[in-house]
């Protein structure tokens, strides 16, 4: 398997990275279980995700040494992963060495981690996209609020703590598109037949959808999306079978909403008429929802 | 002190993490602040494991759709692209390709 390195480089990542924070987590009087909790957290995403073969996903020292490490589904529901975080805020809660905020706030941030679940049950799919809306302006602010008075302590850490957040807001909203695009990739590839956008498969979307029941964390939903599925699949298949020219207009208008991605840095790119090519390195690649990794790569395209 | 790349958040590992600092945030367990040193500590981390410890090449073809040249970043869009690797090859539909420049300003 060629991207059989991606685990390797994977864990060797999460570990430096971690082990660097280490002092900034001290730095901000952060407790060391947080930094845990951050570790397991992100290698669940990453396991989930299924973008790797990870040997040691069943039984290895890693996860020997983080026992806790699947009670963090990662559920692919598909409403984005807040089922998970209320996951992990009950692991904090469980956890007396946590820097926990107060037992009031606690009990809100179960609340309406609680509150969450239930409205995600009755969200469709156009709902799914202003997901994220909310909780930037309602439920999250009473989360910040409520959480904010354990770090009320310094005047001045709040101040910062403002621009820093705004920041912090700006930064995960510009992500926000990308990882739509990541989590329809990650369906894609659990189900094969379950890109309900463009996917000419269409057709095989009811069935994708019942054969894989262990991927649906929320079986509304999915009902909502195969609901849709008949009419785009006309919309589909117009396209696809009278005008293939139109279909690549398309294609290039939304030209940069493809999951499909490669992530790189470049030597040269030169051209010689409608011959480009371009000498890459120290890229990372997600292709039908696998990631690679290279070192070095040649492009030859033609335009 | 070299300054790297923000440009490997966007992949799936940069996205999980930005993901569970955002639980975390959240949750109130630490400040935004916290968060993006642990960010800029990624694109370190990622940066170098990339240049130093991958050695596997890659070939890419396929009909150029779009290119794009902005703030010495390179944007292709691919159409029909074929991966080749080191043991096996894929390919895809459509594929953008995002590349800063290897040589960073001020080298």
């Amino acid at each position: 398997m060629s991207n059989s390195i991606v685990a390797t480089i994977y864990r060797y990542v999460i570990d430096d990275v971690v082990r660097n924070v280490h002092a900034d987590f001290e730095g901000h009087g952060v407790d060391t279980s947080v930094l845990e909790e951050l570790q397991r957290s992100w290698e669940a995403k990453i396991i989930q995700s299924r973008v790797a073969s990870f040997p040691g996903e069943d039984a290895d020292e890693h996860s020997a040494g983080r026992p806790n490490m699947h009670a963090y589904p990662y559920v692919h529901d598909t409403n984005g992963n807040n089922i998970n975080s209320a996951a992990s805020l009950a692991s904090i809660i469980n956890n007396p060495e946590s820097m926990a905020p107060s037992a009031a706030s606690l009990a809100s941030l179960a609340q309406s981690g609680r509150n969450q679940l239930l409205l995600e049950d009755d969200d469709d799919a156009d709902a799914d996209h202003s997901h994220y809306i909310p909780q930037n302006d309602g439920s999250a602010d009473t989360l910040v609020d409520a959480s904010s008075t354990s770090f009320s302590g310094t005047e001045a850490a709040d101040v910062t703590d403002d621009s820093a957040l705004a920041r912090w807001n700006a930064l995960k909203k510009s992500r926000r598109l990308e990882y739509m695009r990541d989590r329809e990739t990650a369906l894609q590839q659990l189900d094969g037949a379950y890109d309900d956008e463009k996917d000419e498969d269409e057709n095989y979307d009811g069935a994708g959808s019942a054969a894989n029941p262990a991927n649906n964390g929320n079986n509304n939903n999915n009902n909502d999306s195969t609901a849709d599925g008949p009419a785009e699949d006309l919309d589909d298949i117009i396209n696809s079978d009278l005008d293939d020219s139109d279909d690549e207009d398309d294609g290039e208008g939304d030209g940069e909403d493809t999951e499909h991605i490669v992530l790189c840095q470049y030597d040269k790119v030169t051209r010689s008429k409608n011959k480009w090519k371009c000498v890459l390195r120290d890229g990372i690649m997600l292709i039908n929802g696998r990631d690679y990794l290279f070192q070095k790569a040649n492009g030859d395209f033609e335009w | 002190m070299p300054s790297y790349y923000e440009l490997y958040r966007r992949s799936t590992l940069g996205m999980a993490l930005t993901d569970s600092l955002d639980e975390l945030i959240q949750a109130g367990h630490i400040t935004p602040q916290l968060a993006i040193q642990v960010l800029g500590q990624f694109d370190k981390s990622i940066s170098e494991a990339l240049s130093s410890k991958v050695k596997a090449k890659a070939v890419i073809k396929g009909n150029l759709r779009t290119y794009r040249f902005c703030d010495d970043v390179w944007t292709f869009i691919i159409k029909s692209p074929n991966f080749k690797f080191d043991h096996d090859s894929t390919s895809a539909d459509k594929v953008i390709i995002v590349a800063c420049n290897a040589r960073r300003p001020g080298e």
